[in-house]
Order: structure tokens, then sequence, then C-alpha cells
């Protein structure tokens, strides 16, 4: 049961087109790190600079794009032309599908960023534990983002368009202005992760590592919660009400 | 239907289908049409609220800060000058893409995915009105934001000087830039918004190309920038709001400080020209996009 | 031997009413849920199959309300109306992706079968996407009809297929029926529903109009009168002995036909044979004229 479950949602998310794409982000970074790489900067210069590719382009920009792109189809893809119907006529509980959901986008998530934010920190500044930290921020971060966007999808149609804009405006900007909404904000989660890995050298997160560890958790738990529950009440009314 | 047939003089009123015998518009009445119907969609007219909220308010955010600049001008008389014609734009810089992406999957990508395309293409237009004429409409309705704006503040200089006519005089000089400052920016964002869009499947998936080409672009030109490293040659031809603004400096003058283009010390012509290669491979795109039209 | 029970099911969408307070239980046998577009079929199909709540009343499946119980799924095979399927995947595939989320250990035999009984083993390696209309709707009625269920709940199944196909599938519905399965499927058209259904459910504008045999129902209008048609060798003295008669509202001769209406059918049945021995004219011919589900359904939506 589990495993058709599985099978099928893997190869509905691994659209070529789509995955190919959302490749393309990460060897972008890669080739802007190798392009950095190549006016041979000092290594203090290069720890600053990799940390900003790493925090802003990676944690801040491709790792919620790819997030949203995918946590959003997952399900809601599936509610949009109608064959979550064939999900749901089967005796499957409703947590089982919203797990294993969660379980292969955020593989797929992971496997879309991380390798490139590792090669990418491993290119810029030679010390790999910078990588490792920013790999693991990414990989706590990834689950915490695709959980909320799958939460997303099922309460809303337009779950792409909010969750960018979410991704734009509370974590471009009001995170940026407010320091209290930053416990809300998973990037500050993924950061202060990265700094409990790598140490103050790989990051100055704003938050303690226990605080945003609970609040991941909680965020988490609650979006997983949340669509477990839209996904037992979802209603499909048909074309010809 | 038929009227009474009891009265001796009974007469039958067909009210059907009647032929049109009226005058034509021909072909650039439909194109005047599209570029209507594509300015009402840019602005959510005709629509539910909520397809009001973004467009609307990118373009309150966009005005207010003119306004806020008027209004301290007409109090505080010019000693403090919020902001100048050149780097207006610059700052309200991030609603420019935030309009583009969210307005132009409306102007084409539920053509595109509802099939109703041959409905236009069996009408009197050339193979490439339908492309021109929306973009027109997006380029139009981002007027809204990259021209009212600095016109108000334009204006606001004129009103809240003393002598209105002397200011005109003195300001009238900047109104070429203004303008055409203002026309280079809605043009090109509106070809680029519109090319990719074009290409989606979705709206949402639209969307999200478009945020995420000036997201990336951004990051990557902030970081750039002040890497410090010889790379801020490169800093601004990863985002296209900064080549933008170099071409309006190469064109018009006029320096914005926080702008990469100043760090980055290159002649400013490599930017007219990047921007002019952008604006072209964007139309190539649209082009190729509605050469073939899917039924 | 499994029944689905509407009690007092009344659906809404603000001030929409989709479905007004109808009850009717199904058992056993082809029921056909009958009525135009818009009239609350679909509703009613996804609230018996568990994808819909009712705003009022009840849907229960033996006993176990449909709405947040998947495991009813077990019984229920539903066959959707809307198109969309995974298109990237083969019949075979689909069938077996069924399967598996059914729960079923042992797939292969139980996918071959359910291949065979909509005869699509030949193109069963294909894309889905690749189909035509009607090769999908048979691998949709495969998928659910491989866990084997005792209720099978089909939207408009006949939508889009040709007069063969039809035929095939009607077929197909019968044996299951016959096996004793409940099967329920909605239509617009009088003819599938009139060919196939043991039951008829006449849902129109959201109410429960009709229910039961459609011959039956017919006979409950008394309020309009019966017609039926006659073929005679004498058709105009017959005419003068029915008339005659009193229990005839009406006589038509046209076209060498005797069209007569009554409001009291038992009573002409009785009448027609002496009238004619009276008439001197032997009959060749007594047909029902608008007893076929058309009428009914014509009678029911003039209301």
């Amino acid at each position: 049961m589990t495993a058709a479950l599985l099978a099928i949602t893997a190869r509905a998310l691994l659209n070529r087109r789509r995955t190919l794409l959302l490749a393309l982000l990460g060897v972008l970074l890669v080739l802007v790190t190798v392009l950095y790489r190549l006016g041979n900067p000092s290594d203090t210069e290069s720890l600053e600079v990799t940390r900003r590719l790493l925090g802003d382009f990676g944690l801040g920009v491709l790792l919620p794009l790819v997030a949203v792109i995918v946590g959003t189809a997952a399900i809601g893809s599936e509610v949009d032309d109608g064959t979550i119907v064939y999900l749901l006529a089967k005796p499957v509980p409703r947590w089982r599908i919203v797990l294993v959901k969660l379980a292969v986008a955020w593989v797929v998530v992971v496997l879309l960023v991380v390798p490139a934010m590792v090669v990418s920190g491993l290119i810029g500044h030679d010390d790999p534990g910078l990588a490792v930290a920013y790999a693991v921020a990414a990989i706590a971060g990834a689950l915490e983002y695709t959980a909320i966007f799958l939460g997303l999808s099922l309460v809303t149609s337009r779950a792409l368009i909010i969750g960018l804009a979410y991704v734009m405006i509370w974590e471009g900007v009001v995170a940026g202005l407010f320091a209290g909404t930053r416990i809300l904000s998973v990037r500050q989660h993924a950061l202060a992760v990265a700094e409990a890995v790598g140490g103050e050298s790989a990051v100055q997160a704003e938050l303690a590592p226990g605080i945003a560890a609970g609040a991941a958790i909680a965020v988490t738990v609650v979006a997983v919660w949340l669509a477990i529950r839209r996904l037992e009440r979802v209603e499909l009314r048909g074309e010809t009400a | 239907m038929t009227a009474s047939p009891e009265a001796p003089t009974g007469t039958i009123y067909d009210i059907g289908y009647r032929h049109y015998d009226g005058p034509r518009l021909g072909r650039r009445g439909a194109v005047m049409a599209i570029v209507g119907a594509g300015l009402r969609a840019v602005f959510g007219l005709g629509r539910s609220g909520r397809s009001k909220v973004l467009p609307w308010g990118a373009v309150v955010l966009a005005l207010a800060p003119a306004v806020v600049a008027v209004a301290i001008r007409v109090l505080a008389g010019d000693l403090i000058d919020l902001y100048s014609y050149e780097n207006y734009l610059w700052s309200v810089g991030i609603l420019m893409p935030i309009f583009v992406a969210a307005q132009a999957p409306e102007l084409v990508v539920n053509d595109i995915r509802q099939r109703v395309l041959p409905l236009y293409f069996s009408r009197p237009i050339g193979r490439f009105d339908y492309a021109v004429a929306k973009l027109a409409a997006l380029a139009i309705g981002l007027l809204a934001i990259t021209l009212v704006p600095v016109l108000v503040l334009f204006l606001g200089r004129i009103l809240a000087a003393e002598d209105a006519l002397a200011a005109l005089g003195d300001e009238a000089g900047a109104l070429p830039a203004i303008v055409g400052s203002g026309i280079i920016h809605a043009v090109a964002l509106a070809s680029l918004g519109l090319a990719i869009s074009s290409l989606a499947a979705r709206r949402g998936y639209a969307a999200a190309a478009v945020l995420a080409i000036f997201l990336v672009g951004g990051v990557v030109s902030a970081i750039f920038a002040e890497s410090g490293a010889g790379l801020e040659e490169f800093a601004p031809f990863f985002n296209p709001l900064a080549i933008l603004d170099g071409a309006r400096e190469w064109l018009f003058g006029g320096t914005v400080a926080e702008s990469p283009v100043g760090i980055a010390g290159l002649p400013l012509w490599t930017y007219g020209a990047t921007a002019l290669v952008l604006v072209l491979v964007s139309w190539a795109i649209l082009a190729l996009r509605y050469r073939r039209i899917p039924t | 031997m499994s029944a689905i029970a509407l009690a007092g099911v009344s659906r809404w969408y603000g001030n929409v009413v989709a479905v007004n307070d109808v009850s009717f239980e199904v058992g056993p046998g082809i029921t056909g849920l009958l009525g135009p577009n818009g009239a609350g079929k679909t509703t009613l199909l996804h609230m018996m199959a568990g994808f819909l709540a009712p705003s009022a009343g009840t849907v229960n499946l033996d006993g176990t309300p449909t709405w947040r119980h998947p495991e009813i799924y077990r019984l229920i095979g539903f066959v959707p109306e809307r198109e969309a399927v995974y298109g990237f995947l083969t019949a075979r595939q689909f069938i077996s992706a069924s399967a598996a989320l059914h729960g079923m250990a042992d797939r292969g035999p139980a996918v071959d079968r359910a291949l065979e009984l909509v005869e699509m083993v030949p193109a069963a390696d294909r894309a889905i996407g690749g189909y035509s209309k009607g090769m999908r709707q048979r691998a949709k009625l495969a998928a659910a009809l491989v866990h084997d269920p005792q209720v099978l709940v089909l939207d408009e199944p006949f939508n889009g297929l040709d007069p063969r196909q039809r035929l095939h599938m009607m077929d197909l519905l019968r044996r299951q029926a016959a096996e004793g399965r409940t099967i329920l499927f909605s239509s617009h058209i009088l003819e599938e529903v009139e060919r196939l259904s043991d039951r008829v459910l006449v849902v129109v504008a959201g109410r429960l109009a009709a229910s039961g045999d459609f011959r039956r129902i017919r006979r409950l209008m008394i309020d309009r009168p019966h017609s039926f048609t006659l073929r005679s060798s004498n058709d105009r003295a017959l005419a003068r002995e029915l008339l005659a008669e009193g229990e005839v509202d009406a006589v038509e001769l046209r076209d060498g036909l005797l069209t007569v209406r009554t409001g009291d059918y038992g009573a002409l049945t009785r009448a027609v044979a002496p009238a004619a021995q009276r008439a001197g004219a032997s009959i060749l011919e007594l047909r029902p004229a608008d007893e076929s589900l058309e009428s009914v359904f014509s009678y029911l939506v003039r209301r």
C-alpha cells in the first residue's frame, strides 16, 4: 500500500521538465560560486562571500523556491486536476497519504537543493565544515518548508502564489524588520541549525538553537496535522454539480 | 415567437438570429479590443476583489512614497529631498517584478491553457498582433508604477514651489528623462515577464518563474557587489533591474547610489546593449510561441 | 449483499440547494439515477461515495456513514465522471496501483481478471494518456473492479462511449449485478437507464421526483391520461364503440393509427375486447403509446 503511494507520488513529482528547470537553479548556484572563485579571493573574503552565497542564495532563495514548487505539487496538482479521487477512493488512512507525500516531496527537494549547496560550499571556501553546516540546515529547512506548502496546497487552490508571497514578504521583509517575528521564520530556524552544526564561524544566527528547533518542530507538526485534517474533509464536487 | 393571430391585422415578429450589416472595425479594432481587455485584466477590473489586490496594492505602494515626498516638500520646502527622479524607480524596485509576476500570467496563461487561442486567431488580426496587443496592455499598465509616481513627484515639486512657473522652467529639463526611463522600464519588464509567462503551463508556475529570475538575480547581484574580489563588474548583469538602471543612466544620465551600476564601473553602453538584447530575446520568444497556435 | 441508505439528505452551497431532502435505499441489482444536467446526480453520487458531506441527513453504507470512513472503500468501487487520470501510467500499472492501494497482496491475477472483464488486455501496456475516451472509461472501471467490491457507483459511465462500447459496458454491468452486487449509475440519457436498470431514481432540481420500476411510476401518474395506439381492421367503428363506452376521454384517427386516451388504464384494457367484438373489428395491434421513460421524464420535468 505504502509502496504504491510512494511510487505514484514520486513519478508524478519527477515531471521531467519541471525537475530540470529546478535543478538548473542549483546549477546556477554552483556556477556563480565557480565564477567567484576564479577571481582568486583571499580566505577571509571567501568565507564571507560563501556564507552569503549559501545563506542568502541557497537558504534564502533556492530552497524556498524549490520547496514551494515541489511542495504545492505533491498533493496540489492532484486536487487541481481531480486525480486525487483515485487516492481517496481507497481504504488508506489519510494520515498515511499525507506523510508519504511529505516524505517523497522532502526527499525531492533535498536532492534538488543540497548537493548544489554542498558543491558550492566546497568550491567557495576550503573548509568543509561550512558546507556541511549549511547542508544540514537546508535538510531541516526543506522539511519545514515542504510541510508548510503541502498544508497550504490543501487549504487553497492558489497555494503556489501565496507560498511565493510568503517567502518574499514574510521571510524577506517582515522578518528582517520585526525581530519578534523571527521565531516564525523558517529561514531563521534553518540558520540556527547551521550555527549549531558549524559553530559561529559558519553563521551568526539570530535565534538560539533550542528555540529555533522547538519552533521548527512545532510549525512542522501543526502543518502536517492541518494537512491531515483537511485531507480527511476534502470535498470533491465534480464538474457538473 | 408570434404575435396574436386573432386580430385582423396580425404580424409575426421574427426575433431570432439576425445578420449584422453594420460597420466592421477590422484589424485595428480587434487589436484595440485585445489591448483594452488586457488592460482590464492587468488591473483586475471586472473580476472579483481578490484579483485587484495585487495590482492595485502595488500601485498604491509605488505611489505612497511619492505622495509622502510631495507632502514633505509642501511642508518643509526643499530642505529635504527624499527622492531624486533617478533613484525613485530603484527605491520602489521590488514592486515592478511583483506586478509583472502577478499580472503577466493573467494575460496569457489562461488563453493557452483553456485552448481559447483559436478564437483569437480566427479573427482578422495579424500573426503577431495578439502578442503585441498583450504586451502593450501590460506595458501601459506597468506605467502606473514606472512613470506615474515619478510624475507625481515632478508635479509636486512644481506645485509646491512658491513660483510655480519658474519651478516649471527649472524642472522641465528632467521631463524627458522621467518619461523615457518610465517607458523603457515598462516595455522591458513587460516583455520579459510576458515571454516567460507564455511558456508556462499554469499561472502559478509563470509567476514563480518570473519571481525566480528577479529573486535569484537580485541576490547574486547583491552578493557580487559586496564581494570585493573583482566581481563587482558582473554584479549588475544578474539583476534585470540593475541592467535597466544602467541603460537609463546611459541614455539620460544621473547615478543612483544604491545601484550596483555605480560600483561596477563598466561603460554605460554595455547596459544599454544588454537591455536591448533582453528585450529582443523576449520578443523572439513571444513570436516563436505564437507562431503555431495550439488548438 | 450491501445496501446504501440515504435518510433526509440535503446538500447546499451557501444559497444554492443542490440536493433537497432525499431519502431512498439502494440494494442489490442495478439502479439508475436519472435526471437532467444540474439536477444533483453527481452531488448525490459523491455523497454516497464519501467524497462530500451531507449538509443534513445521513448517508450510510450497511450502517456506516460514508463520510470520513475510508474503510468503506473496501466495499465500494467508484468510477468518477471526470476525465483526469494519471496519464503517464499504463492501464496495467494504474489498475495494479489501485489494487496495491487496496492492500491486495497477490495482485497479478486480480489485475489480469479486471483487464479481461473490460476487454483491455491487448492495450494494457500503453500509457493511459494516449487512450481514447472509451478506453479510459474502461480502465477506470477496471481499477474500480479490481478489489471485487460489493457496491459499484458509476457517474455517467456511458459518457462518450460509442454504441458498441455502451452495449459492452451494459452487458458487463448486468453480469456484475447478476452476481449479487449493488450497482448504481447516473445518466441523463433515458434509453440507457431504461435499458439497463431494474430500478430508477428520478432526480429533478435536487429533489427525488420518483423511484421504482418506471412502468409503475408511469401508472401512478393518474392525473395525466394514458395513451394507447390501436390498429384494427375497422378503426372508425372501434373508435365509435370505445367512445360510447365511457372509459375513453378522447380518440384520434391519424395515419392509419387509432390513438385512444383514457384516465383509467385498467378499465380500458377490460373494455377493448368487447368493444372490438361489437364493432366487428379484429385487433391487430394494441400498444401503450407513451410508456417509455421519456414521457415519464418529461411529465415529471414539466411539473
